[in-house]
């Protein structure tokens, strides 16, 4: 959906650099889960027996097996960053990843309904998703304005459920800490 | 249980929304009838539990049939579960026998279910023989052999799987410990007290929100769908070349069945199975990818059937026996019910809701996939921008309409990141959603089962049931990859 933007926005770099992003990149979640292992493990050691022993057990095997993970990754993509040097094309466009920019989006789409309540974010963030991304005209006006509706009149009178209002119109946070 | 409840024009008006709504994420291309109950998980909890069933249950049956009409028709399986009726499906529509591949689709799409439902009815009285074999020492080994099933017999990377099955399980200690009450790994929030929650975090993050981010982020160009010619006269032609094959509708069937019932195979290997069983079986097996019908037989009645057979580990053991049976059996979590063996003796109106939801929705997918087959297999050509938006902020409303918390759409972002990347770098969600609702149950059972032998580990090596789970591990751990490999070198 947002492909086209990504290459509009798009940060251009070496070939080398790139293969070594994406590598480094590869590297992040298997890490991530390493890191969630070793609290899982060692913050277990502050509860009761009962409440510590399966989980500071089962957060050890998450060390052991995402380690052998992170070292398997690490072992094959030092031998494969040479032969996919000499295999990438150089008139490939070394881009950063669209995800970023649809994550952004759906980010965007919380922080708005935050601030402002669901049932403004939702018609403003449609018509921005749809505007963005060159959707037809005629979707792009009726559709933020039939979904406001079924949220409004399906959801809330018929349902009798109550929206989030928004900060900035006065509805008070949920506690979160 | 009794029939009466199918006459309730509820019943009725929710199966029949739930065929529907199942039957379009089942040809709109990247969603399926697991992303539909995701979506729906939130709405059906306005829905009292004796008649929300039907509801999931059409969706999860409907889904599965919906996605080999694209498949026949344009080449394009509406879900994997398709993708081995393209092989013959589509060359037969090629061949101007759309109608009758869409035909031989549906009937054996809707007996293949019959059939899987009909063991497993049979095999809901066992249950209660089934049940007192377990006590909290082999449900633990139980619990434990399915997490070692999905990684080693049907994972791509066995490693991977491992990991993933026990991030889901460390995930899912997060709140209050089920074993002492003590808070765990809440960070001293009050919001992560109760956990990450079923719904917002697995349901609408891991399974919905990661599609959205998936289609966002690659969303490759609108499917051209091409234009077909049907002949009606056809339907008679596909309906009764399946009655004509009654041992080869039994043999899918029968295959989706077992297959289904062992965690984590699913309905994929069950197309496949079904479709080199019935090669195998053919006398003229050359036939096979030039359009014969026995191709389209084969796979499409295996991969119905799985509901069933899943349906009897899910509801009998309260193991899921694929991703849709995990999101099912997490509702029924949400509705504070326990899987496991004593859900059919203490909601006896919820599997009668789960089974009539999957009898009836199949029966109604077959009949628009024959009636309106074409017109809606149109759907698949919709731009992904079109629907992506839509379902997203739908997600939202879902999450946030569960607790009246805007957290817990955060938490659902968050789930759909962590989702990405677990299926991006190949970990896997079958494993990662089995260790995160699974979690609670394994532990409390090992607990218990510690408690009940004085504090020592012998009570877990003690019965002849826990020794045969055991061992079942062990064959699993030896011989599941090999098994695999060969199997997908026959395809």
């Amino acid at each position: 959906m947002v492909e086209e933007t990504s290459h509009e926005r798009g940060v251009v770099m070496s070939k080398r650099t790139y293969l070594i992003l994406r590598f480094l990149q590869s590297l992040l979640f298997p890490m991530v889960i390493v890191a969630i292992g070793v609290y899982v493990f060692v913050a277990s050691f502050s509860y009761q027996f009962e409440t510590k022993a399966f989980a500071s057990a089962t957060g050890g095997i998450l060390i052991v097996l995402s380690v052998a993970v992170l070292v398997r990754e690490i072992v094959r993509g030092v031998a494969d960053l040479g032969s996919k040097l000499e295999s990438v094309s150089t008139q490939t466009d070394y881009r950063i990843p669209p995800l970023m920019i649809a994550l952004a989006w759906c980010i965007g789409f919380f922080v708005v309904a935050l601030l402002i309540g669901f049932l403004l974010a939702i018609p403003i963030w449609m018509f921005a998703v749809l505007l963005r991304n060159r959707a037809s005209r005629a979707f792009t006006f009726v559709m933020p304005v039939v979904l406001w509706a079924i949220m409004k009149f399906g959801v809330e009178y018929g349902l009798g459920f109550l929206f989030f209002e928004g900060i900035l119109f006065g509805d008070k946070l949920p506690t979160f800490w | 249980m009794s029939l009466d409840a199918f006459l309730n024009p509820e019943v009725i008006l929710l199966i029949v929304a739930g065929s529907v709504v199942g039957y379009v994420f089942g040809v709109l291309p990247g969603l399926d009838g697991l992303i539909a109950m995701a979506l729906f998980a939130p709405v059906g909890m306005y829905l009292k539990s004796g008649v929300a069933f039907y509801f999931f249950a059409a969706m999860l049956g409907a889904a599965t049939f919906a996605g080999s009409v694209p498949a026949i028709l344009f080449n394009i399986p509406g879900t994997p579960f398709s993708f081995v009726t393209t092989f013959d499906g589509f060359e037969m529509s090629r061949q101007g026998r759309a109608m009758e591949a869409l035909a031989i689709s549906a009937v054996a799409s809707a007996l293949g279910a019959f059939i899987s439902v009909g063991f497993l009815i049979l095999a809901l009285p066992v249950a209660a023989e089934i049940v007192i074999l377990f006590g909290p020492a082999e449900k633990f080994w139980l619990v434990l052999w399915a997490f070692v099933c999905i990684p080693f017999l049907s994972g791509k990377d066995w490693l991977k799987g491992l990991v993933s099955v026990t991030l889901g399980l460390v995930l899912s200690f997060v709140g209050r410990s089920v074993v002492t009450g003590e808070f765990r790994y809440t960070f001293g929030t009050n919001y992560l007290v109760s956990g990450l929650g079923i719904i917002p975090f697995l349901a609408i993050g891991i399974f919905a929100v990661r599609v959205i981010l998936e289609m966002m982020s690659s969303p490759g160009q609108p499917i051209a769908v091409g234009s077909v010619k049907l002949d009606k006269s056809q339907i008679w032609v596909g309906t009764s070349y399946v009655l004509r094959q009654p041992l080869a509708l039994f043999r899918g069937s029968f295959i989706g069945t077992l297959i289904g019932a062992i965690p984590g195979l699913g309905p994929v290997t069950a197309s496949f199975l079904s479709y080199l069983a019935a090669r195998g079986a053919s006398k003229t097996p050359e036939k096979f990818g030039k359009g014969n019908p026995a191709g389209v037989l084969a796979p499409e009645s295996a991969n119905n059937a799985v509901q069933g057979g899943a349906g009897i580990t899910s509801l009998i053991l309260g193991i899921p026996g694929s991703l849709d049976w995990a999101i099912l059996l997490g509702i029924m979590v949400m509705y504070g019910m326990t899987p496991g063996p004593d859900l059919i003796t203490e909601y006896p109106d919820v599997v009668l809701g789960v089974i009539g939801g999957i009898v009836a929705s199949n029966a109604i997918a077959s009949s628009l996939g024959l009636v309106a087959g074409v017109q809606l297999a149109r759907l698949t050509g919709i731009k992904p921008l079109y629907f992506t938006p839509v379902i997203f902020v739908t997600c939202m409303t879902g999450a946030y309409m569960i607790h009246n918390v805007i957290w817990d759409c955060m938490i659902a972002l968050i789930g759909g990141l962590f989702g990405y990347f677990i299926h991006k770098q190949n970990y896997e969600l079958l494993p990662f959603t089995m260790g995160f609702i699974l979690g609670p149950f394994i532990e409390v059972n090992f607990y218990q089962a510690f408690q009940v032998g004085l504090e020592t580990y012998s009570i877990f090596f003690d019965s002849a049931v826990s020794i045969v789970l055991i061992l079942l591990c062990v064959a699993v751990v030896a011989v599941g990859p090999w098994l695999r490999r060969r199997v997908m070198r026959e395809v």
